[in-house]
């Protein structure tokens, strides 16, 4: 049976934290955290930066007008959702056994279980530091603090600012001993109790009798002592982190530019990369959605070939979609979801032919959308219709079935369809054809065959109805002609349909 | 959309494509492109072109109803208008005539031997094509 081991990572300033990993940019500057409802607002939270300043938790809005460069931010508790998910899944690489702790102040406090993990992240110091660098990645700053006992942990890791606090078995009474009564997270009335005894630390409460203690207190008077000497039982109650990559931010005025999206998109992308990176996944799609002045919605879905983990593909593949379809207002708000997919290895042949790298395809087939439209890029499919001309386009992939060996390559007809069809004058002898005029000159049938019929949709408005000729012309200069013209029944028009390449 | 509009669109797209690489062959149809809107393109943009394919060992093959290309064409095939052929009063298919313009492979005594496989005549002169009725199941 492994030792117990518990690793309390402390996360200060939470909420600052939260909207500061989002915005790099701020990341020098002094920032203050308000919430409540206008006027009413208060510092609830702020950057270490700001703290030098002189800011102070619970200022008001009216008194922060008198400190210069600071930078004042809303809170945002959809934000500060996303980085708890972050930050728990960050620890889930470490242990599936992880638990939220409550707290009264703005920090968010998770317990990790690491019992028996000595062998794959080595000694608690190194798995510690190792622990520090993996969050520090998501961009944030933790406090960690490492023991046997659960809550000593979360009492120490207060302290740990400048380096994890690594407490030996046997020690933790004596490292409590210095802290102050209010690591206990005290109520009201058992702090004013303690203050009319006279006790001011940790130490000078492990050192009361416990009977005396019971009798005065009842049973929170031992379980406090118990937290007091470091030697409180905890059952462990891990939550299950739901792995969802998401990542929201609100912005105080609405952003028009798309640069300036896509500057807030580059970290947010980067925090899913990193995320989903440390399960060994990609993204295989991407979805934006902009909340926009004045309420509504605009949603943007990107798909790539294949599951990227490349930041600047897609980047580029959101810079290309949302320039193609730019928001109709200014956008309030920005959240990013993902889905993961597995990241794909593709094994080429050494004598297969060349194809095209998937995600560079991507992005030129997502250029030429830009530049030409988006409906007239991809791949022609026939649709299940005897109507001339009835196709669809479909997403542009790279067959990988290659001609069976052996079978004969055989050479069809090509027809190069007039799109709209050209409208004709045509000349007849009775059913006969005799000529026509296109462009002002005149063809002379020298061959004709047909008339097929084809009709179809006669159940519906749809309704078409046509004949066909396949026609060999010819002009006085010798200019020949071979056509497919069509005689459309329901209109009386003849038509240029198609001329055989 | 305007035939300008039409033909910057379609060698934007081509020049993407060659720029992005790995296709083995790319044909950009200039087949309903009038002569006189053909002819306009750069000879600096068909150059590129051909710099490119050097390059990244994809053929360019255009469409088009007059060789444009100019000095930077490989290879030219002038297609001569095709004859129907019947069966009765049905067409079967069309027979084609095709002749080699000019062929920069086969000029002169080649002293540097090339890293690309020179173009391989296949049926060279006249093929027939069948039409999709026409062709046994």
């Amino acid at each position: 049976m492994n030792e117990p081991l518990y690793f309390c990572v402390y996360v200060p300033e939470f909420p600052a934290q939260s909207l500061l990993r989002l915005r790099p940019d701020l990341a020098h500057a002094a920032v203050a955290v308000l919430s409540g409802e206008p006027p009413l607002q208060v510092v609830y939270s702020a950057n270490s930066h700001a703290f030098r300043l002189g800011i102070a938790l619970g200022m008001t809005k009216a008194e922060l007008d008198s400190f210069d460069g600071l930078t004042l931010l809303k809170r945002s508790e959809f934000e500060e959702r996303c980085a708890r998910s972050a930050l728990l899944e960050a620890a889930g690489a470490f242990t599936p056994r992880i638990e939220v702790q409550p707290t009264t102040s703005s920090a968010f406090v998770m317990a990790l279980d690491m019992a028996g993990t000595a062998r794959i992240f080595g000694s608690p110091a190194q798995a510690a530091s190792r622990m520090l660098q993996v969050l520090s990645t998501l961009f944030f700053f933790v406090q960690i603090a490492v023991s046997c006992n659960l809550q000593v942990a979360v009492c120490l890791a207060t302290r740990a600012r400048k380096s994890p606090v690594i407490v030996a078995q046997g020690e933790e009474g004596a490292r409590l001993h210095a802290l102050p009564l209010a690591a206990l997270h005290l109520n009201t009335k058992q702090a004013e109790v303690f203050e009319l005894w006279g006790l001011r630390t940790i130490g000078e409460l492990a050192a009361l009798p416990e009977v005396e203690l019971v009798v005065r207190l009842g049973q929170e008077g031992k379980r406090l002592r118990l937290l007091a000497r470091g030697e409180h039982p905890h059952l462990m109650i891990p939550v299950e982190p739901v792995f969802a990559l998401e990542e929201f931010v609100a912005f105080d005025a609405p952003v028009d530019l798309l640069e300036s999206l896509l500057f807030v998109l580059g970290p947010m992308l980067d925090q899913l990369l990193a995320r989903a990176q440390n399960r060994a996944f990609a993204l295989a799609s991407l979805t934006v959605k902009l909340g926009l002045d004045g309420g509504g919605e605009h949603e943007r879905t990107i798909k790539p070939a294949l599951p990227v983990l490349q930041r600047e593909v897609l980047l580029k593949l959101l810079h290309l979609d949302l320039q193609a379809h730019p928001p109709p207002a200014g956008v309030v708000s920005l959240h990013v979801h993902a889905e993961p997919g597995d990241r794909s290895k593709v094994q080429l042949g050494l004598f297969a032919p060349q194809l095209p790298e998937a995600l560079r395809l991507d992005v030129t087939l997502a250029r030429i959308a830009a530049l030409v439209g988006e409906n007239r890029v991809g791949r022609a499919r026939l649709l299940d219709d005897h109507r001339p001309d009835s196709f669809t386009m479909e997403r542009f992939t790279v067959a990988d079935v290659s001609p069976a060996k052996g079978t004969e390559v055989r050479h069809s007809v090509a027809l190069r369809r007039c799109r709209p069809p050209l409208p004709l004058f045509v000349q007849q002898e009775g059913r006969r054809f005799t000529a026509f005029y296109l462009h002002g000159k005149r063809y002379a049938v020298q061959e004709a065959y047909g008339p097929w019929r084809r009709s179809g949709a006669w159940w519906s408005s749809d309704i078409w109805s046509s004949e066909e000729w396949d026609i060999r012309a010819a002009t006085q200069t010798e200019d020949t002609l071979l056509c497919l013209i069509t005689h459309d029944l329901l209109h009386h028009q003849w038509q240029l349909e198609a001329l055989y390449d | 959309m305007s035939p300008w509009q039409a033909l910057d669109q379609a060698l934007r797209a081509a020049d993407l494509l060659l720029q992005g690489g790995g296709f083995s062959a790319i044909v950009l149809d200039l087949g309903s492109v009038a002569p006189e809107f053909a002819w306009r393109i750069p000879l600096a943009t068909w150059f590129r072109f051909r710099a490119t394919c050097e390059r990244s060992r994809v053929s360019l093959l255009v469409l088009s109803r007059h060789s444009c290309a100019r000095s930077s064409a490989e290879l030219v095939v002038r297609l001569e208008a095709g004859c129907m052929q019947a069966q009765s009063k049905v067409m079967t298919g069309v027979r084609y005539r095709a002749v080699t313009e000019r062929n920069r492979s086969e000029d002169g005594e080649g002293r540097v031997v090339p890293i690309r496989k020179g173009p391989q005549p296949e049926r060279p002169g006249e093929w027939f094509s069948a039409a999709a009725w026409a062709q046994a199941r």
